[in-house]
């Protein structure tokens, strides 16, 4: 052997070692450290992002958005952990690391308004998740809320129902929920937000049948108490005592086992504590119990909500400087409550109506969109005035008061034109503008419906209403133009033949 | 002569070609902060990774948990390299530095004689001093944090103070044994005589040689402290690659330092009579 050759064999030894080193899982495991990587500058870029006083706008969520999209630039698929459930805990790591970026992409995309960038995403995640569920549950759950940022209510309600079918809720964290298990009452809210009282009616028995079916099977203790507390909450909405007496008990007898459960007695609590209150012809006794949940319990989301419903049972027996009391307390101890002290205030106002104190009402009724103006009460609040004068015959003041309220509708939309209740207060407005017959703001709102909730089950009515107006105020061709709209936007609808067989008859 | 006058001998008199025996460590050291730096790639990965996960475990591979134990890791492969490395290159450092010293020349065939009893002295004197440190580290881990903490109160006291004795013990524990290499190249003897000798020597110049030894590794003993202290604060407040370039300026002021004091040593015990063959 030559001298170089010798002196050669160490160093070609040791890159020929580094190589074979170098495949034995070294290269996933270098693959997961730069997913790791970028999901980490990532994630910092955005918390820098919103450390800033003004919130990001659209251009700097894309930028963002570009930062976790790097992720799966950098560990393209085919995944491992896609094509076989047995793959080691690194490919299904690996793969979990690309799901969180996209996921966090998605998230930017539908804060930045693009939410079909998001369903995009949604569905390349489901096609490389392949076998691994935890990836796939993720995909899916980004779907929900690309088609709740596209405002398409019916895709979402049909995607939920399909997680619900697909993949069982797990064991919720100590002072967590599992987004499984919420899903029917985000149905249920997402069917009243849509208008849809009697459709929400419908999914609250569809919920107490699904959670009735997950009791038929094995669960841990922490998640059974978590299904029998949504199982009571559910049977005490839906009216059904005996089923949430029934609830009540075996939950009891759950949280007396496993004293980590303890925190879930309030829920027990208020459950019977309501029942009695409205079984009861005098409700003292059980508001009693109502208003101890607060001493009881107070750091518990149902203190405010027992004191709120101790109010409400005063004022179904017509109690109502007791209701009233109720009703105070809830906005003097809770005022940040966003779930019921909006409720309070409104029912504070009705009762202050009853009890013929108008300018209290009314005085009530003009703050509550200025105190909770992210609240869907707030919408009722104006209306509420005008259907007071027109119940006293007071047509005239109802008429003068329609600028003011619709004022009040413009400042809640300026806030946010595109809110969770922006439909809703739009309805609203289109109801004072139909009642004013005020055609050419009729117009100008429908126009801003279509322009913000396109596909809104509430702008397919009020296209329907509006063509009529239209007719009415001798404006043919807007009619028929706006009954085209609505065949264009809303071909599924079950009103479609009636919408052919109206624009036949105007000549469209 | 003083010893504040070797110091300062020490430091007029570098020569690279006295370094060189001391490079291949830093190399070392350096070159695994590279591949620490590069997790991202396979050969980074199947390199440091390793090492990270036989000393840390599975989480001295994720991001950016490995740059926050980098310290750690890092002071592993610093103590190995140094240990076997030093072996090597204290002996040959001891000598060129002697050799140009009055009355410290020796020819070429005894050096090659007494270097080969300097190596396994060395390492065997290094190796002892290291398990010595680490015993005492854990003792020091374990009971000083929770004694302090009752006089201290907060946190970043207790371990700056923690630090500071560990870092002032470890070094006592090392002047210790700095003089077995220096000792070796005196004379020919067994390994066990220049082992004695060498830790004689020791205590007996240690009051000359310990302060003077801190004071030529502050600079990296600050790196230090900022890197093993200051960790989370350097991943959270600026980035995490940050630890380690911090402790690629430590590597070679580390080495630089290590340089100054054994040739500080070597003159120290040439003016106390010694290095005369």
């Amino acid at each position: 052997m030559t001298a170089t050759a010798r002196r050669m064999r160490g160093p070609l030894l040791a890159a020929a070692v580094l190589l074979f080193v170098s495949g034995c899982g070294g290269q996933e495991r270098a693959a997961l450290f730069r997913a790791e990587r970028l999901l980490f500058q990532a994630g910092r870029a955005e918390a820098r992002a919103r450390l800033s006083p003004a919130p990001p706008d659209t251009a700097t969520l894309m930028r963002l958005r570009e930062e976790f999209l790097k992720v799966r630039r950098a560990v393209p698929g085919p995944y491992a952990a896609a094509k076989d459930s047995g793959a080691s805990q690194l490919s299904k790591d690996l793969l979990r690391a690309v799901a969180t970026a996209e996921a966090s992409a998605a998230r930017l995309a539908i804060n930045a308004r693009r939410p079909k960038l998001a369903l995009k995403a949604a569905e390349q995640l489901a096609a490389d998740a392949g076998e691994d569920s935890i990836t796939g549950r993720q995909a899916i759950f980004m779907k929900l809320a690309a088609y709740q940022g596209m405002r398409r209510f019916e895709d979402a309600i049909k995607t939920m129902k399909e997680i619900l079918s697909r993949y069982s809720p797990a064991t919720p964290p100590e002072n967590g929920q599992d987004p499984i298990l919420a899903l029917p009452e985000t149905i249920i809210s997402l069917r009243r937000n849509l208008g849809d009282e009697a459709g929400a009616t419908r999914e609250q028995r569809v919920a107490l049948e699904y959670y009735e079916s997950l009791l038929e099977r094995p669960l841990t203790p922490v998640l059974e108490a978590h299904v029998r507390a949504r199982l009571l909450k559910t049977a005490l909405e839906l009216d059904m005592p005996g089923k949430a007496y029934a609830q009540a008990d075996d939950l009891e007898r759950l949280i007396g086992a496993n004293p980590s459960l303890k925190p879930m007695m309030a829920g027990v609590a208020f459950a019977k504590a309501k029942m009695r209150a409205a079984m009861d012809r005098d409700p003292s006794e059980g508001a009693a119990l109502l208003e101890r949940i607060g001493t009881d319990y107070p750091g518990s989301p149902y203190a405010a909500r027992a004191l709120f419903e101790a109010g409400v049972e005063f004022e179904k027996k017509s109690r109502l400087p007791q209701a009233r009391d109720r009703y105070q307390a809830v906005l003097q101890r809770y005022p940040d409550n966003e779930d019921v002290a909006p409720l309070a205030m409104y029912r504070l106002a009705l009762v202050e109506e009853k009890m013929n104190d108008w300018a209290g009402a009314k005085a009530t009724l003009e703050d509550l969109p200025h105190r909770y103006p992210d609240s869907r009460i707030a919408a009722e609040a104006p209306i509420a005035v005008i259907q007071h004068y027109a119940r006293d015959n007071r047509k005239t003041a109802a008429r003068q008061y329609f600028p003011r309220a619709l004022d009040t509708y413009r400042g809640l939309l300026s806030r946010d034109s595109t809110g969770r209740y922006s439909a809703l207060h739009r309805l609203k407005m289109f109801q004072i503008l139909k009642a004013d017959e005020d055609s050419t703001g009729l117009y100008e709102l429908m126009d801003d419906m279509l322009r913000h909730d396109p596909r809104h089950p509430i702008t397919a009515g009020a296209l329907l209403e509006i063509s009529k107006e239209a007719d009415r105020f001798g404006n043919r061709a807007r009619a028929i133009g706006y009954l085209r709209r609505f065949l264009q936007d809303f071909p599924q609808s079950p009103m479609v033949a009636d919408v052919r067989r109206r624009l036949k008859s105007l000549g469209g | 002569m003083r010893p504040w006058q070797c110091m300062m001998d020490a430091l007029r008199s570098f020569t690279w070609r006295s370094y060189v025996p001391l490079l291949p460590i830093l190399i070392a050291q350096l070159l695994y902060l590279v591949l620490a730096l590069n997790l991202g790639q396979a050969w980074g990965m199947a390199t440091a990774g390793a090492i990270g996960r036989w000393a840390v475990g599975p989480s001295a591979i994720n991001y950016p948990a490995s740059l926050e134990i980098l310290p750690l890791t890092s002071s592993y492969v610093e103590t190995w390299t140094f240990l076997i490395g030093g072996a090597f290159a204290l002996p040959l450092l001891a000598a060129a530095v002697r050799m140009t010293l009055p009355g410290g020349e020796m020819a070429a065939e005894e050096r090659s004689a007494r270097l080969r009893v300097a190596y396994p002295a060395t390492f065997l004197a290094l190796g002892a001093a290291f398990a010595v440190t680490l015993g005492w580290q854990d003792i020091v881990v374990r009971f000083l944090p929770r004694t302090l903490a009752s006089f201290l109160g907060q946190p970043f006291q207790v371990s700056l103070v923690t630090w500071t004795i560990s870092v002032l013990v470890g070094y006592a524990i090392i002047t210790a044994v700095v003089y077995v290499p220096i000792a070796a190249l005196d004379r020919r003897a067994g390994l066990g005589g220049t082992l004695r000798t060498g830790l004689q020597l020791g205590l007996r110049y240690f009051w000359k040689t310990y302060p003077l030894f801190l004071l030529l590794s502050l600079p990296a003993l600050a790196l230090q402290l900022v890197a093993q202290l200051g960790g989370s604060l350097l991943l959270v407040r600026t980035r995490p690659e940050n630890a380690a370039y911090v402790l690629f300026a430590y590597a070679v002021l580390s080495s630089v330092a290590t340089y100054f004091a054994w040739n500080m040593a070597t003159r120290i015990h040439h003016a106390a009579g010694g290095n005369r063959s």
